[in-house]
């Protein structure tokens, strides 16, 4: 423990003792915010109008199977915040991870072609027939998540998440195993670019960027929701993508 | 002609012409040569004018109304004559003289800027006018001298720029703080609103307006950029840098003394001999800045060094002489400042033309060059004759009169400094006599010739006025006594050929007459005596021994050896140690604060960021 | 005591977990070191967004066979939308800076900051 390390920890228990007093004060109020916890306010909260999914319309029960067309049709709201609501900001926040990946890219530019240098001593016998077996379900289980993010728990980032991850297990399992990254790119882009052709459609039709124009259906069957799934197809098709591609950089640099 | 053009005139027409010049391939000399020449006839004009109104140029910045405002006085007339008049004549010389150097172009440009800015500062009529063409003046010199062929040009121009920038903050400071109580920049109402101030107030701001004049006049603890300066200068720029550049500091310095009264503003102040405090210490400074050239100028080996310091200890005669404020003095300061201008130009220009022909400021690398260079030699061996004040020539009348002034008033400490310089300077000025033009011809200039016309016509205008002004100093006297009309200063008897002083008259038409005579006398014994043998200057010889190496005999690397070793000392505790140890010391806190605070560890900076919000939120500032 | 606890294991919890990460940038030399205490003040940032949204009893904004919108309390679910967002950039920017620390290794053949002074004087 040097003069530096103790100066950086009594600095830091500072700050922490700064922080944490924000949470025992809230002056409009007079009580902690401690004791707030688990007591959000959803009712005076923005987001009981999502959960109503009533921004634009008037405040009705939303029932399982039963209410139709409501303004946003995903029974999931978290997707219909992500993918309807606030689609803006996942677009963004897609071109933010596609930045990276192309950055990635672009830094281990020159050792891309050169074999994998990730050390396998030899190409594990569990490892390469479980994958064999793992490989397509976790395609499928991936494929699921993302094509039903729109009615059940998790969406396009998991289920790409979750296609990454059979591609990394792919990688692990086998030293001659290759990516066709035109492959990948054509995807890619082509996913990108109909995430904006959806959204300037929306444009066309409705007046502002990445409205919903089709019809949202009843609530809780799978061809419902109007533009949310297949935006979120798109997502996840990038995101599945991007971290295949981030990956497969990271392990031949 | 009004006013206003005489400053703008020579500004546009070097821009256009700078910019036309990649297009059409037009000489600049001839062009500015041109301009400069009109300017002078229109300027000669303008003489005995001095009823001419003052002139105001309005314009707006910010909803403000600012003015520039010009005006015509005897002592302004003086220095936009001597200003043209220079210019004239080095752009005459430089038609010839810059064919090989590479940014002459600039230099023509920077040139004429120069000349309107000097013309813009001696015209102006209120403070705010003259700041703003010092400033221009500053910087046109600034890239003049940085644009000199030696690579310590750019550490002599730094040098130079970081001591003129210190200056006019203090003079920006000081009319800021007189203009928020007064709201004008006149100089009548600036010295009225001085004389009313308590006395320390009103030092304090003469001392912030007198320093960047004191800067560029190159006195004692300010004259560190003056010897790098005219050293390192483009050659051409060597003559009008001492000959005009140091004169405007002395305008200024003639304003503050004379033209805002300062005398009547310290009457009250701290007297030494019935001459303020404050004139005394400008006096000292002056004297020591005698003391301190003379004994430099001896020490150096590069000719334009050893000119620089003689200019710096000239400048200190003329302010001594000026700060004493006795008739007296102000007449021989201003003559002696108008000589000095001539003399000095010439040898700046003879050693021009020499550096032309010859490539090197190293005196020890030349030699003999008299039979090769005889026009530059004559018009060396003139002004050398002028600067060590010998009559008949104009040095010997100024610095005649300076010493009456001195002697007068009874100060022996600053009259045995200005009878120092005399005799030093005799050492000084016969130290490139003797390397350059006398002794035996180094082999490599065997081919050597005399410099082309037009370099040499501005040399015998400057010998012709050397000696015109030292037979006749009546014309100068005229002018001089009109200024002193002006300035409420009682005139000093003279006529055309001679000036009474404080212990008799000096005529110069007898003492011209008694040296034509000697010369004539001597030029008839040396042609009826006997002829001597005419022997080449390698032929030498000792006790019939055949010599190697001739050149062994042209005795000129530290030439005055035993003197310097008296002052060896003295030079190594220059000023410019001081100042450079100081500077050192700066750099040195500087690194300390870099290592230890900006280390270039972005750990560290993080550590920063956290402090900083700790330190918010301790101040209460954000939770 | 336990709800005294379970409040703070929340709210304190995430803060310790960004204090940590930031002592980890401040002090370690080691750049892979640096790197994990920058995404642990990530997570500690995303533990803390998410707290925020979170109601006593609350369960998942998702419309089931047996929960409207109406029957049962649901968390907030902007928070967690963010927090989403927030967690993938997080992964990109470590790849991202993985890709740089590579890079850094193979030009100086360290991971020790203070040997690498290619940007310092």
């Amino acid at each position: 423990m040097n003069f530096r390390k103790i100066l950086a920890l009594i600095t830091i228990i500072l700050l922490g003792i700064f922080i944490l007093q924000a949470f025992l004060i809230i002056p409009e109020k007079g009580e902690i915010a401690l004791n707030n916890f688990g007591k959000a306010d959803i009712e005076n909260r923005t987001a009981q109008l999502y959960i109503d999914k009533s921004v634009n319309s008037t405040n009705e029960q939303v029932i399982y199977k039963e209410s139709k067309d409501k303004e946003s049709g995903s029974a999931n709201i978290v997707t219909s915040i992500v993918a309807n609501y606030r689609a803006l900001d996942t677009l963004g926040e897609v071109t933010v991870l596609f930045l990276a990946a192309t950055g990635l890219s672009a830094i281990l530019y020159n050792k891309k072609h050169a074999k994998s240098n990730f050390i396998l001593k030899e190409d594990s016998f569990i490892l390469k027939n479980g994958i064999k077996i793992l490989f397509p379900l976790l395609i499928l289980a991936g494929s699921y998540i993302i094509i039903y993010g729109h009615l059940s728990p998790g969406g396009s980032f998991q289920g790409g998440a979750v296609i990454a991850t059979a591609f990394l297990l792919k990688l692990l399992s086998s030293k001659e195993y290759e990516l066709d990254e035109n492959i990948l790119k054509i995807i890619e882009v082509t996913a990108g670019v109909s995430f904006v052709s959806i959204g300037l459609y929306g444009l066309y039709a409705e007046g502002s960027f990445l409205t919903n124009f089709l019809e949202t259906g009843t609530i809780a069957n799978l061809f419902s929701g109007g533009i949310v799934p297949i935006i979120y197809i798109t997502i996840g098709l990038k995101v599945a993508v991007e971290l295949t591609n981030i990956i497969n950089d990271l392990m031949k640099a | 002609m009004s006013l206003f053009y005489y400053t703008f005139i020579p500004i546009v027409i070097a821009f256009i012409a700078y910019f036309l010049n990649k297009k059409i391939k037009l000489s600049l000399a001839i062009l500015n040569s041109v301009v400069f020449a009109y300017l002078f006839y229109q300027i000669s004009r303008l003489y005995n004018q001095w009823n001419i109104p003052h002139e105001t140029i309005s314009y707006y910045m910010f909803d403000r109304e600012i003015q520039l405002i010009f005006q015509l006085t005897p002592l302004s007339w003086l220095f936009i004559f001597m200003t043209t008049g220079a210019g004239l004549l080095i752009a005459i010389f430089t038609i010839k003289s810059q064919q090989e150097y590479v940014l002459r172009s600039s230099f023509h440009l920077n040139f004429a800027i120069l000349i309107g800015s000097i013309l813009g500062v001696v015209l102006a009529g209120d403070f705010l006018t003259l700041f703003i063409f010092w400033e221009i003046m500053t910087w046109s010199s600034f890239f003049l001298i940085s644009s000199g062929e030696k690579k310590a040009a750019q550490k002599a121009s730094y040098r130079y720029i970081i001591l003129s920038t210190i200056g006019a903050y203090l003079m920006v400071t000081a009319l800021f703080i007189i203009y928020n109580q007064i709201h004008t920049f006149g100089y009548n109402q600036v010295a009225a609103h001085l004389s009313g101030l308590p006395i320390t107030e009103s030092i304090i701001l003469i001392i912030m307006l007198a320093i960047p004049f004191i800067i560029k006049a190159g006195v004692f603890p300010f004259h560190v950029w003056v010897n790098g300066a005219h050293s390192n200068a483009p050659k051409e720029f060597s003559p009008f840098l001492s000959g005009l550049m140091l004169k405007v500091g002395i305008y200024g310095v003639i304003l503050l003394l004379y033209f805002v009264p300062l005398y009547n503003i310290l009457k009250e102040s701290v007297n030494y001999r019935g001459l303020p405090i404050f004139n005394y210490i400008l006096a000292i400074f002056g004297c020591i800045t005698v003391i301190t050239g003379t004994i430099l100028a001896i020490r150096q080996e590069d000719v334009k060094r050893l000119v620089a310091f003689s200019s710096i200890s000239q400048m200190g005669y003329i302010i001594m002489a000026l700060a004493i404020s006795t008739p007296l003095g102000f007449t021989g300061g201003l003559l002696h400042l108008m000589n000095h201008m001539i003399f000095k130009t010439t040898i700046f220009l003879s050693i021009a033309a020499v550096i032309y022909r010859t490539k090197t400021t190293k005196m020890s690398e030349m030699g003999g060059l008299i039979f090769k260079m005889p026009v530059t030699f004559t018009a060396y061996l003139i002004a050398i004759i002028a600067l060590a004040g010998i009559p008949p020539t104009n040095g010997f009348i100024s610095k005649w009169v300076i010493y009456q002034a001195l002697i007068d008033k009874g100060y022996i400490f600053l009259s045995v400094a200005a009878f120092f310089g005399s005799i030093g300077s005799f050492m000084y000025v016969f130290k490139p006599l003797s390397t350059i033009f006398l002794g035996q011809l180094k082999p490599e200039h065997e081919n050597i010739k005399e410099v082309p016309f037009l370099m040499q016509l501005p040399m015998f205008v400057l010998m012709a006025l050397i000696l015109l002004f030292g037979i006749l100093p009546g014309l100068q006297m005229n002018l001089i006594n009109q200024i002193s009309q002006l300035l409420n200063i009682q005139p000093v008897g003279f006529t055309l050929y001679s000036i009474t002083g404080a212990f008799g008259k000096w005529n110069s038409l007898v003492i011209f007459s008694l040296f034509v005579g000697g010369f004539l006398l001597a030029f008839i014994i040396f042609i009826s005596a006997k002829k001597s043998k005419q022997v080449g200057l390698m032929d030498t010889y000792t006790s019939g021994e055949y010599m190697d190496d001739p050149e062994a005999y042209h005795y000129a690397y530290q030439y005055f050896r035993p003197f310097d070793r008296v002052f060896d000392s003295f030079a190594a505790r220059s000023l410019t140690v001081i100042y450079d140890t100081f500077a050192q010391n700066i750099v040195k806190l500087g690194n300390l604060f870099r290592k230890s605070i900006v280390t270039g560890n972005g750990q560290t900076y993080a550590f920063y960021m956290v402090l900083f919000i700790v330190i918010l939120a301790f101040a209460g500032w954000i939770i | 005591m336990i709800d005294f606890l379970e409040k703070w294991s929340f709210f304190g919890g995430s803060v310790l977990l960004i204090l940590i990460g930031l002592y980890g940038v401040i002090t370690r030399k080691n750049l892979i070191k640096i790197f994990i205490g920058l995404s642990l003040m990530d997570t500690g940032i995303n533990v803390l967004l998410v707290s925020l949204g979170y109601v006593e009893g609350g369960i998942a904004p998702i419309i089931t066979s047996t929960i409207n919108n109406n029957s049962y309390n649901f968390v907030d679910p902007i928070p967690q939308a963010l927090v989403l967002t927030s967690i993938v950039i997080g992964v990109a920017v470590l790849a991202l800076g993985l890709g740089v620390i590579i890079k850094i290794y193979e030009k100086y053949n360290t991971l020790d900051i203070s040997e690498i002074r290619g940007l310092r004087w």
